[in-house]
């Protein structure tokens, strides 16, 4: 084969520049790690039922970290948590019970919890066969000795919404089935009131793709 | 040394007029050829529709074609090429609708056909060479839906068949720029959609021994 002609020779370096990365679009921001999921955990019962009218909300917010961790002190408001899922409840057409001991009478019991968890993770930098991931791999850096290594967190949180069928709960102290849950789970990062935000905005978006929960 | 100047230059002058003239007048033996091609790509029908809409700037392909017959070659193609999208605030239905998952979705599919081809040229002496073509093989996909910490990743192998046409303009008696046009359709059974897109690429085509 003749020797490659310069024209040739650049555009073979045009290509290599163009593909940096098998993944040119990847999430960028700490929004674009949210995501909200929400199913019917019970697909055979009657969401539309019009019998089911009323809800009694929980009025403690789970809290569940990482076990040995001593800073539980969440930064999310909890109370804002809990009254962002009533005004929700609330605009979907069901009527609050909120006496404690009528909440047996309830159709929905309401729970809400939220959680939080460090993940832990060592990033090698250089010695031989560095840390990969596309695009995070640079040519240039490779290789010097001893290797480099760092240990990151990435500390993620989720809020979770279940809905309990009230109506099966016939004595105390028995499990109650759950039919629908939401959870909206993301990067716990930024300050309070960003982190306060995106919760919030989690829970309207359970009920948003939920339409089958309105009245 | 007057006579021997101006014999050179006879010389140069008339090869270089026949350079021009016959540029493409090449034994038969001499088709053979390699090409390299920067491709960029239109999603079509179903993959358009249900998946990624977006246009693709990134593809490569690069080709060997052997002259058997005067006008007829066959040979094989290796290409690369990646479709990305994001979709903002998008809610996915899930599970015939019993769940739902939202949020910024980025969709990716990384798809590599490894093709046999057959090629008929239609003016083979020209200062302009249009083709035709086929090819015919397996493509490998890898496709990739990812939600927050979510993803859905799933590999694909599927038969490929890609009609393709195109033209060949010479630059000098080895090298040619190549502008090409290729209909990609590959057929998997087991995936809601088959992929379909049209190529268009621009490449530099060497002949060679």
């Amino acid at each position: 084969m003749n020797k490659p002609s310069n024209l040739l020779k650049g555009l073979i370096f045009f290509i290599i520049l163009i593909f940096s990365s098998c993944y040119p679009i990847e999430p960028e921001f700490v929004s674009d790690f949210d995501s909200v999921f929400t199913e019917k955990s019970d697909p055979d019962f009657d969401f539309g039922n019009p019998a089911i009218r009323t809800y009694y909300l929980a009025d403690t917010v789970m809290v569940l970290t990482d076990p040995g961790v001593s800073d539980t002190n969440l930064e999310v408001d909890l109370d804002l948590v809990l009254n962002r899922v009533r005004t929700n409840m609330d605009q979907a057409g069901y009527t609050e019970i909120s006496d404690r001991n009528l909440a047996t009478q309830a159709d929905y019991l309401v729970l809400v919890s939220v959680n939080r968890s460090d993940n832990y993770f060592n990033t090698w930098w250089g010695g031989w066969g560095g840390w990969g991931g596309w695009g995070g791999w640079g040519w240039g850096g490779c290789c010097f000795f001893p290797p480099v290594v760092t240990t990151s967190n990435i500390r993620t949180g989720s809020i979770i919404v279940e809905l309990l069928d009230g109506k099966t709960l016939s004595q105390r102290n028995q499990t109650i089935p759950e039919v629908w849950y939401g959870v909206g789970s993301g990067l716990f990062q930024g300050n309070n009131a960003n982190l306060n935000n995106r919760t919030l905005r989690a829970i309207d978006q359970m009920f948003i793709q939920s339409p089958y929960l309105k009245r | 040394m007057k006579k021997v100047l101006v014999f050179i230059a006879i010389i140069t002058i008339s090869i270089s007029a026949n350079a021009q003239s016959k540029s493409n007048r090449i034994p038969n033996f001499r088709v053979n050829n390699f090409r390299i091609n920067y491709d960029v790509a239109v999603p079509l029908g179903k993959m358009s529709n249900e998946f990624i809409s977006q246009m693709s700037w990134r593809g490569v392909s690069i080709e060997n074609r052997w002259g058997i017959k005067p006008k007829i070659s066959i040979g094989y193609l290796l290409g690369w090429q990646v479709f990305a999208q994001r979709f903002d605030n998008y809610t996915q239905e899930l599970n015939n609708g019993n769940a739902a998952i939202n949020g910024n979705q980025f969709r990716t599919i990384n798809t590599f056909p490894i093709q046999g081809t057959v090629h008929y040229t239609i003016v083979e002496d020209a200062d302009i060479m249009p083709w035709v073509g086929l090819g015919i093989g397996l493509a490998h996909s890898n496709q990739v839906m990812q939600v927050g910490f979510f993803e859905d990743q799933r590999t694909i192998t599927s038969f490929s068949l890609t009609p393709q046409a195109g033209i060949d303009l010479p630059i000098n008696r080895v090298t040619s720029l190549s502008v090409s046009t290729r209909y990609n359709f590959f057929l998997h059974s087991s995936q809601p959609f088959n992929y379909s897109f049209m190529v268009f690429s621009v490449g530099i085509k060497n002949r060679y021994f």
